[in-house]
């Protein structure tokens, strides 16, 4: 047993909302370059695939906030393990409203049910899903992580703690990289015990 | 001229039930639409956060610059809490238009936080 | 102390969808290819019943030996609307086959050429007729309703496992869910009864009664007219029986029978099978015990030998099925362990309004692990075996399938694991329980309680008996597409251990609940949770280990 000294959960610099406040980092990817290359090339449909963790998410989420800058009025719809279902003819009623739809995944949905469904939602102009295989809509971007990349977010979370607080080894992280088979969500979600 | 919003409290902490009165203000260069006054309570931590609004009170025909009072009759529970994994903190935010303010405040029987992560944290 | 674990439902990906759904398809076709061929009997059996009944002349009939059993063919006359026709079919099908030779004399006494018998003429087609016809359509019905069990929960599976699940929205999902569950559970339990009585039954009880009834049948001396080991083959194995026709005379009158056992299981294993038919070639003498109230009873070993115990076997089931029916009757429904989002926070509004129970048992039902691992271990093994049956054969039959084993050790080994722990979630059933009733209303911040605890079952059976307060965090964590939940004790006091047994038995614990720490908090994602855990240590035996959920409440203030 290690005795540390107490950091209260509303301190610790990698807590929940700053980890979701993170912005996605592949500097020569914007979230409008995506918009783009999904509209033009792909008839507006397209997928960002990648392992667990590696910021399909964070980048979805970006997309939001670009389509809203364009004046866009964007429907985010988020799955996961208990939140597998999708009220498709609410999203049916919704979608002639809304001039992009954006699903988190979209594996969730089971292939079945994803192709039986789409259909309904043929009338959106820019659909973009994440899911972590492709196959079903045109990849527009395939996720990777790197250990550099978690050093750099793990830098940027502990850039502004204050003096004195323990904060984990840089020289760790590539080790932990691996140990989570490059999901850096886990990896954030392990150094928040490490303070 | 920038704008400006402020929100203050008579007192930082307080017992359940007791009243909470405070003081809210701005100044803008346009007439606001809107403007509210939340009394809310919000967890931190490793887990997702919990958000949870307990008063929302619109001020009607909000100026550009104007300062008022407000009180709320506080709840019971739940308390403040500091953990190792969640902390529960209570505030009251004010928001007119794009512009915000927050204080902050403590909610326990004994007039503050309780820290239950203070004990071995690994 | 930090606990991790994922929350949620454990993945279920494709690969496994794909997996259950095969299962649940071979499942549901076995049973649809049966029902069909039924249906088409019962069919036949509906349209047989407008067929007319007219005498006929019987030219000729004969049994023929064949090699596993004996083949009747018969040849006869009749008139239908003034026009002649000759009959060859004795049921429904071509080719009538039937294996016990007390049939062949019913049949040639019944069909004796030259006599007069009833046929069936189909009007439709008069050269069509039958001397016999099947006239219950009740084993048909009975055949296609069992069979649609297969079919409904072989397809019902595939339906499920490919149906969108929609989150709980209220308890009362919960709950129907819990329901449902029950009825598998009972319906399981009923054929697992079933089962394990009605096989029994034909294959232990009666040769038994049989056996006891022969002791004072009398010897009689007959002649072998047929011997040989008859085959039987099955899904994965071909398993032998003896069989043995002979003839004997009472009081003058010649009979005939065959009936070597009283059970008439068969096994694998053909050498011992062959050497008893060896012993008694065709045209030997040997003695058979005859009924002395039915002269054509008879058989060759009055003794039933231990393959009629092999026939208890399936008891096995009915116990289990028994046992679980039992537990399953006993045992309290679900207790109200989720809330949701909604439900959580008015009840955080309402804490002082509501009536929550103080202790509440945390759900997981013993019966329903116990349950899913022997299903899975059932399944499993069932694959496996096959397997293993084969390559145990070639390793007999002097093959050296070294590579075949090698692959193979693994997965029995895995099929090993799952059984011991099929047997340990059944140990887990019959270990002692606690029970804990609080003795006060409610449980407050900086006020001591009392609570009164139990344990139900053997308590001699434990060596050290644990009961501790804790109280912990939880946060929840959802982003992308997982969900995890860590959790973090930040008190914990032992109330009471124990090695004396009438201390375990029942007695009372106070519980201090320090006043400067958090009360219960439940948030979608956030909670602090107390509860009492209940601890027992017993040897050779899986441990007692129940935990009771506390409401503890704010501090009561003083008005």
């Amino acid at each position: 047993m290690r005795q540390t000294v107490f950091i209260p959960a509303h301190r610790n610099p990698f807590r929940s909302e700053r980890v979701e406040a993170l912005t996605y980092r592949e500097t020569d990817l914007t979230p409008a370059d995506i918009i783009a290359t999904c509209r033009l090339a792909h008839h507006g449909r397209g997928a960002l695939t990648g392992p667990k963790g590696s910021g399909k998410t964070t980048l979805l989420l970006e997309i939001a906030r670009a389509l809203e800058t364009q004046g866009k009025t964007p429907l985010l719809i988020r799955l996961n393990e208990t939140n597998r279902h999708i009220d498709w003819q609410a999203l049916r009623e919704q979608t002639p409203l809304c001039s992009a739809l954006l699903v988190d995944g979209a594996e969730q949905l089971g292939l079945i049910s994803w192709w039986r469904r789409r259909w309904l939602v043929r009338g959106v102009p820019l659909l973009i899903i994440t899911t972590h295989g492709s196959g079903r809509l045109p990849t527009l971007h395939r996720h990777r992580t790197t250990p550099e990349l978690l050093t750099a977010l793990v830098d940027e979370l502990l850039a502004d703690v204050p003096a004195g607080m323990v904060i984990p080894s840089r020289d760790a992280l590539p080790s932990l990289f691996n140990h989570h088979g490059g999901d850096i969500r886990q990896c954030l979600r392990a150094l928040y015990d490490q303070v | 001229m920038s704008d400006q919003i402020g929100v203050t409290l008579e007192r930082t902490a307080y017992r359940p039930g007791e009243q909470l009165t405070g003081k809210a203000g701005w100044q803008l260069s346009d007439t606001p639409k809107k403007a509210h006054i939340r009394l809310f309570w919000k967890t931190s931590g490793k887990g997702t956060v919990d958000l949870k609004i307990l008063e929302d009170r619109k001020i009607d025909a909000p100026q550009a610059a104007q300062l008022l009072d407000f009180a709320f009759a506080l709840p019971d529970d739940p308390y403040s809490f500091e953990g190792h994994l969640i902390t529960l903190r209570w505030g009251v935010e004010v928001v007119v238009g794009k512009a915000t303010d927050c204080a902050w405040f403590e909610l326990g029987p004994d007039g503050h936080t309780c820290r239950i992560g203070a004990t071995t944290a690994r | 102390m930090q606990f991790k674990h994922r929350a949620g439902r454990q993945a279920s990906g494709t690969a496994g969808k794909v997996f259950t759904s095969i299962f649940g398809l071979v499942f549901g076709s076995i049973g649809l290819s049966f029902a069909i061929v039924v249906l088409v009997g019962l069919r036949q059996t509906v349209q047989m019943k407008s067929w007319v009944v007219s005498d006929c002349v019987i030219e000729a009939a004969e049994v023929h030996d064949a090699d596993e059993d004996y083949q009747f063919t018969v040849r006869y006359r009749y008139e239908y609307e003034g026009s002649r026709y000759i009959g060859t079919r004795y049921t429904s099908t071509d080719d009538y086959r039937f294996e016990s030779i007390a049939t062949k004399q019913e049949l040639l006494t019944a069909y004796d050429p030259g006599t007069t018998a009833r046929c069936f003429v189909n009007p439709d087609n008069p050269s069509q007729a039958v001397l016999k016809r099947e006239t219950s359509l009740l084993p048909g019905v009975g055949s296609v309703l069992f069979a649609s069990i297969f079919v409904i929960i072989g397809y019902g599976m595939i339906v499920v496992t490919w149906w969108p699940r929609r989150p709980p929205v209220t308890q009362a999902t919960t709950e129907t869910g819990g329901t449902a569950g029950r009825r598998i559970g009972l319906l399981f339990c009923s054929v697992f009864i079933l089962i394990g009585l009605v096989i029994p039954y034909f294959a232990f009880v009666k040769p038994l009664q049989r056996q006891r009834a022969a002791r004072r049948w009398i010897p009689v001396e007959a002649e072998v007219l047929k011997s040989a080991v008859r085959s039987h083959r099955g899904d994965d194995s071909t398993t032998y029986s003896v069989y043995i026709a002979y003839r004997y005379e009472i009081d003058g009158i010649p009979y005939e029978g065959d009936r070597y056992r009283f059970s008439s299981s068969s096994s694998s294993g053909h050498a011992e099978k062959a050497e008893i038919v060896r012993q008694h070639p065709v045209g030997s003498r040997i003695t058979v015990y005859v009924d002395p109230a039915d002269s054509a009873e008879s058989v060759v070993q009055r003794e039933a030998g231990a393959s009629l115990y092999l026939g208890l076997i399936p008891v096995v089931f009915a116990v289990f099925g028994f046992l679980f029916l039992i537990i399953m009757l006993r045992a309290a429904p679900a207790s109200t362990a989720g809330h949701t989002a909604g439900g959580t926070m008015t009840r955080q509004r309402n804490r002082a309004k509501e009536k929550i129970p103080p202790a509440v048992r945390r759900s997981g039902s013993r019966v329903g692990a116990f349950f899913l691992m022997l299903f899975i271990s059932i399944f499993w093994n069932g694959i496996v075996s096959v397997f293993l049956m084969s390559t145990i054969k070639e390793w007999q039959s002097d093959q050296r399938p070294v590579f075949s084993t090698l692959f193979l050790t693994p997965f029995v080994l895995a099929g090993l694991g799952l059984i011991g722990a099929a047997f340990h979630f059944l140990l887990k059933i019959f270990s002692p329980v606690a029970e804990l009733e609080p003795m006060t209303d409610s449980l407050s911040l900086g006020k001591s309680s009392v609570l009164r605890f139990r344990i139900r079952g053997n308590v001699q059976r434990i060596t050290q008996l644990t009961i501790t307060l804790t109280a912990r965090e939880e946060a929840t964590y959802s982003r992308g597409t997982n969900t995890y939940t860590d959790r973090h004790v930040f008190l914990e006091q032992t109330r009471l251990k124990t090695m004396d047994p009438k201390q375990m038995a029942s007695g009372e614990i106070t519980v201090n609940i320090p006043p400067g720490t958090m009360h219960s908090f439940e948030a979608p994602h956030n909670k602090i949770v107390w509860s009492l855990k209940v601890s027992g240590t017993i040897s050779h035996w899986p441990d007692l280990n129940d935990e009771f959920i506390l409401n503890v409440n704010p501090r009561e203030v003083q008005s």
